[in-house]
């Protein structure tokens, strides 16, 4: 895991995120993308594939723009309730850093495939 | 190591000149060393991993190990890393509910890997250490915690979010000895049922976990409640007679299947004694038959019907229990 700046700061708007980092950089970040790339073990399978990712993505545009209310979970995360569609994820802060600088928070490995 | 033995020297000087060290010497200096290199690995193995979390309960039976395999699958589901750490030596039952028989233990430079079980969940049991699954293991005394702190020490995890720790039940030496081993342990989960007897003895298991010294982030009540399910014709309402003259409803889903719960024992045992012994009621798991479908299969509810009662009622345990943990240290974001 690498380092990150501490999260100071998170303004909501209708759109978007902006979030205020311990190092003074600011990244206003679309909730959609926050919601294309939820963590959870649903929404993380369907990342896997092209087809899927892009029905994964076609699905979350179909959502009307909406502030989610938000609780903080430990240290490490935020997690998101919308009233549409999936709220399950646990958004750590690792995750949103790589999201805001446009890096992907799977890094190429979006699920690992247990026994099921 | 009280029981080490000490080696006597006579005073007299040896005729074979400059000292070289006796078997027996270099046996206790490899031990010592083997001591030091198993507690810096546990503090590192520590620091790579954020929440520890002990599940135990006072009486046997009463779903610990139901409760730690499936809080452990509720946080996967939610894009945690956990682990599963199944300490119960004498009667391992994690793998089996987590759908892993017979696996034995994978070594790779002399370091533990564990097992992959639904969800990505990490899995290490006693029972891996077993020829036969079904012979229980045993190790008495200092053998056995000494087994347990190599487990511990000698697992190689990764980063988790989450570790969750099973126990044997009754206030044994095991979660003492794990205590004393593993830095930094976040608390205790405790799991009781609503009958009074259960209650009693998470009443000793909370005095007890004040002898560890490690908090107790609250209290479960498991096998609350009756879940019964059926099929009908989909999207349909379905009312039900509930004891103590209350109707339940529910409505089936697109394929027709619906589940509702029904109190039968009288609840709110578990919160009670929560809030009598000040300690926080992390919510109430319904009693639902074949919460793991046994055989070899073993399929936690939790895998098998993910938005089902018990897998919901496990959601909202994880949210009280996440909650627990968020208090000890505020993250201080400003949220606008
Ligand atoms: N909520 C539940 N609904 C129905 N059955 C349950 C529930 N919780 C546990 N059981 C069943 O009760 C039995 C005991 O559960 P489990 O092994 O988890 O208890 P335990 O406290 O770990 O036992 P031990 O003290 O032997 O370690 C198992 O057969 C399990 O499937
Ligand atoms: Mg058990």
């Amino acid at each position: 895991m690498s380092e990150i700046p501490k999260l100071i700061e998170l303004e909501r708007t209708e759109k978007t995120a902006i979030l205020r980092w311990g190092d003074g950089s600011e990244h206003t970040v679309p909730w959609k993308e926050i919601r294309y790339y939820c963590p959870c073990a649903r929404c993380s399978p369907s990342r896997d594939e092209e087809g899927r990712a892009n029905e994964l993505r076609e699905l979350i545009k179909s959502f009307r723009s909406e502030k989610p209310s938000v609780k903080t979970v430990g240290r490490y995360a935020l997690a998101f309730e919308w009233s549409q569609g999936c709220s399950s994820g646990i958004h750590k802060f690792e995750r949103l850093w790589d999201i805001a600088n446009e890096e992907d928070p799977d890094h190429g490995k979006p699920y690992v495939h247990g026994a099921w | 190591m009280s029981d080490s033995p000490v080696s006597h020297h006579s005073g007299i000087p040896s005729d074979k000149g400059p000292e070289k060290a006796s078997d027996e010497q270099n046996a206790q200096m490899e031990q010592a060393y083997a001591q030091m290199r198993r507690k810096l690995r546990m503090t590192q193995l520590s620091e790579k991993i954020r929440h520890k979390i002990m599940v135990l309960s006072g009486k046997g039976g009463v779903g610990k190990s139901t409760v730690a395999t499936g809080l452990a699958l509720s946080l996967a589901q939610q894009g945690h890393k956990v682990g599963l750490l199944d300490i119960d030596i004498t009667g391992p039952n994690v793998p089996k509910m987590m759908g892993l028989g017979g696996q034995g233990l994978h070594v790779e430079d002399g370091l533990i890997h564990p097992t992959v079980g639904h969800l990505g969940v990490k899995v290490i049991s006693m029972a891996f250490l077993l020829e036969d699954e079904d012979t229980p293991v045993v190790w008495r005394g200092p053998i056995k915690l000494g087994a347990i702190q190599q487990f511990i020490a000698d697992v190689e995890w990764g980063e988790l979010d989450y570790l969750i720790l099973d126990f044997p039940p009754g206030t044994s030496d095991e979660p003492l000895t794990v205590t004393q081993s593993l830095p930094d342990i976040d608390g205790i989960v405790i799991v009781t049922t609503p009958q009074d007897v259960a209650l009693l003895d998470s009443r000793k298991s909370i005095s007890f976990a004040k002898t560890l010294n490690v908090p107790v982030l609250g209290v479960v009540e498991n096998m609350s409640g009756f879940t019964v399910r059926g099929k009908v014709e989909p999207n349909t309402k379905v009312e039900l007679q509930a004891p103590g003259g209350k109707n339940v409803e529910t409505i089936s889903d697109e394929d027709g299947q619906w589940s509702a719960t029904l109190d039968i024992f009288k609840q709110g045992g578990g919160k009670d004694t929560a809030e009598e012994l000040e300690v926080p009621f992390l919510g109430a798991l319904p009693f639902d038959p074949g919460v793991v479908r046994g055989g070899d299969d073993g399929v936690h509810r939790i895998v098998a019907d993910p938005e089902g009662e018990s897998a919901l009622a496990f959601a909202k345990v994880v949210e009280a229990l996440s909650e627990q943990l968020s208090e000890e240290d505020e993250p201080g974001i400003n949220i606008i």
